[in-house]
This record gives structure tokens, C-alpha cells and sequence, in this order.
């Protein structure tokens, strides 16, 4: 069953079909919060409210192009609201956790462990301004298109590719330094 | 990264991104790898990228077991406290309920009824109010049965609920008080 009838046995008062769109969106909803805020805890606290809200908003959804994109509506903005709150200790975190250890400054990142590399990415990835950070982590790894991210954070189309492009602008180079370069090999029928 | 002598990448930039989200069209695609093979900046940059996104794929993501629970457990308590909130408003007494109309509109509603009231309602309150109360004087003339006796002419006081006789001495007891101003009001 696909979301839109979800939706429709949801808002008819079904609360199975609200338990199959949780189970559908909170694995994506939780990496969502814990990209943008670097904790577990209060991921699973913006999880929880996200899906609060979305229960208790459920007359609204009909106005919502897409639950998808709804529910990372709100998942974004539980997490701008609790970035806000908490930017002093983020920040302080962001500052202790940004400087990758010696030994991953030495070593190329593609010979780091798997760990380590994820690590250093979602340290570079903290570094970045939330708006930033935002963009990134909902066409990266929610794997969103423009228009579903302008619709979540509310921008135009223009709006998302210029911060999406400056975003990684940004990431580049903080990563650079951990990338061998190697040589480029375009596609063989441009070759 | 900034471009201070290439402006050539930065006007590869867009489609390099572009590509990247898979946006370019097909068209567009081999005057971007021509820069590329030409610029190593902008190969690196595009070599950067493409590595993120590996670093990206490669993590997964799970969700701790705890957390449904905690959805759901949260879940019954926001239900729980949506039904106490009915409840409450169950039980509010209608004197604290919000009135349906404003209360500017209801007093002038009064007013109006009131300034209607006073105008056209009959003015019957006066009348129906008991007065004073007044004799009234009734000659009732009687008929002589016998020719003997002279015919009398007697007055009735009609008070309510009492009628008196008046005779004629007191008739004229009566006429004296009124000169004299010492009336009893025509009682006898």
C-alpha cells in the first residue's frame, strides 16, 4: 500500500495504517536527526516529536504534497528548534570533535578503516552551518530531489541547488585534505 | 573553495553538481568532462565529492530498539492527555464558557428591548393599580308601597365590599362636617 492510502486510512482513523507509515520513516527520519544534531539521544527525542506531531496533526496532512516530505518538515524544523536551544553545547562539541586525530590526519581517507572514515566525514559534516548541513544530508543521504528538498525547507528550487552547490563547495574542502587525488577517468564513450 | 583565476570552473560548477544529482543533460555532459580532463582542481573537487557520497553509502544507519517503544509509549500519553483535555472541557461550568456573542452586542440587544419596552407597551401599570379608596354616591329612588308613608329617599355608600344606608340625619351630620371641614370623609 503506498503512502497516499496510508495516509487516507490514517486520517479516517485507522492507527494501523499510521504504525505502517512509522515503521516506513523512522529509520530515515532518525539518521535524518542524527546527522543534523550528532547525538543519539536527541535524535530519538526530535524522532519522538516528530511523529507526535504528525499524529496529532493529521487533519493538516491533507494540505501536505507529500507525507514524505511533510515529516521531514518537521523532523528538520524539531531539529533547528533543539539545534537553537542547545548551540552553545553543539557548538562546543562541533569545536572538540571537528580536529580529526593525528592518525587521520597522517593517512589518506582511503586507507582508513570504515569507521574511522564515517567518523571523519560526519565530523567535517557537524562543521558545516545547519542550513548547510541540512541540504546535504536530505540530497546525500535521503537521497531527496530538488523539489522535495525545497518543498521540506520551505525555499525555492534556485534557492536549494545554490545552497546545496555552496554546501559542497564547503565540504570539498574541508575534505580535500584527507583525499588522495587520483586521476580522473570520464565515461568511456567520452573517452 | 574559491576560483580567483579560473573562471572557466566556476562556470563548470553548476553542471558539475548538476551531474553529480544525476540533472545534466546528456548534451551537456561532454563539455563538462572536457574541463575536467583539463583541470585538476576541478577534478579533485569532483573526485572529493564522489568520495563523500561513498563514505555515505557505506554507513548504516540503525534505529535503537528502545526507540519504538518510546514512540509508541509517548504516542499513549499524547492520546491520554488529548481525552483529559475533552474531559475538561466537559465538565467546565457554562459560566466559564465563551460567550457566543460579543458582550458590547448583547448589552445594546438589552437596550434596544428595554428602549422598545417603555414605548410600545400600553400603559396599563397606572390604571390597574388600585386607587384610593372613594365613595361613591348612587341615589337609588324607591318606590312607596303605601301612600301612608312618605317616601324616603335613601343613599347608598358603596364601599367595596361594605354598602351602607345613609340616613338622613346622617346625611346632614354629614353636610355640617363638610362646612366645618371636620368630615370623616363621608364613613359613617
Amino acid at each position: 500500500m503506498d503512502d497516499k492510502h496510508l495516509v487516507q486510512a490514517f486520517q479516517a482513523g485507522d492507527e494501523f495504517a499510521f504504525v505502517s507509515l512509522y515503521n516506513r520513516y523512522k529509520t530515515r527520519v532518525y539518521a535524518f536527526c542524527l546527522k543534523m544534531l550528532g547525538d543519539e539521544e536527541l535524535a530519538r527525542d526530535v524522532l519522538q516529536e516528530t511523529f507526535v506531531r504528525a499524529y496529532e496533526n493529521k487533519h493538516r496532512l491533507a494540505q501536505a504534497s507529500s507525507f514524505r516530505s511533510w515529516l521531514f518538515t518537521i523532523a528538520r524544523n524539531q531539529s533547528l528548534n533543539t539545534i537553537r536551544k542547545r548551540e552553545r553545547i553543539v557548538k562546543l562539541d562541533d569545536r572538540s570533535d571537528a580536529q580529526p586525530r593525528a592518525d587521520e590526519r597522517d593517512t589518506p581517507i582511503s586507507r582508513l578503516e570504515k569507521n574511522e572514515r564515517i567518523a571523519l566525514v560526519n565530523r567535517f559534516l557537524a562543521e558545516l552551518k545547519p542550513e548547510y548541513r541540512e541540504v546535504i544530508i536530505l540530497r546525500e543521504y535521503q537521497n531527496l530531489s530538488y523539489e522535495e528538498i525545497a518543498a521540506v525547507t520551505r525555499n525555492t528550487v534556485s534557492s536549494v541547488k545554490s545552497r546545496l552547490f555552496k554546501a559542497r563547495r564547503k565540504l570539498a574542502g574541508l575534505l580535500r585534505p584527507h583525499i588522495k587525488p587520483e586521476p580522473a577517468v570520464p565515461p568511456s564513450s567520452f573517452a | 573553495m574559491s576560483y580567483p583565476d579560473h573562471k572557466a570552473c566556476e562556470q563548470h560548477e553548476e553542471a558539475l553538481n548538476l551531474y553529480l544529482d544525476g540533472e545534466l543533460s546528456f548534451e551537456a555532459q561532454p563539455e563538462l568532462f572536457e574541463h575536467l580532463a583539463s583541470c585538476s582542481g576541478c577534478r579533485e573537487t569532483f573526485n572529493t565529492l564522489l568520495t563523500f557520497r561513498a563514505i555515505t553509502r557505506e554507513e548504516r544507519i540503525v534505529l535503537p530498539m528502545l526507540a519504538d517503544e518510546a514512540v509508541l509509549r509517548r504516542l499513549n500519553r499524547s492520546k491520554q492527555s488529548a481525552g483529559r483535555r475533552d474531559r475538561v472541557l466537559d465538565r467546565r461550568p457554562l459560566w466559564q464558557s465563551r460567550p457566543k456573542a460579543a458582550y458590547g452586542a448583547a448589552a445594546a440587544l438589552g437596550m434596544v428591548l428595554i428602549l422598545f419596552g417603555t414605548v410600545l407597551t400600553p400603559r396599563t401599570g397606572s390604571d390597574l393599580l388600585p386607587g384610593p379608596v372613594q365613595a361613591e354616591a348612587q341615589p337609588i329612588e324607591t318606590v312607596a308601597l303605601e301612600a301612608t308613608v312618605p317616601a324616603e329617599e335613601v343613599v347608598y355608600y358603596f364601599y367595596p365590599g361594605i354598602t351602607v344606608e345613609e340616613t338622613e340625619e346622617a346625611s346632614e351630620m354629614d353636610e355640617a362636617d363638610t362646612t366645618t371641614g371636620t368630615g370623616t370623609g363621608g364613613m359613617p
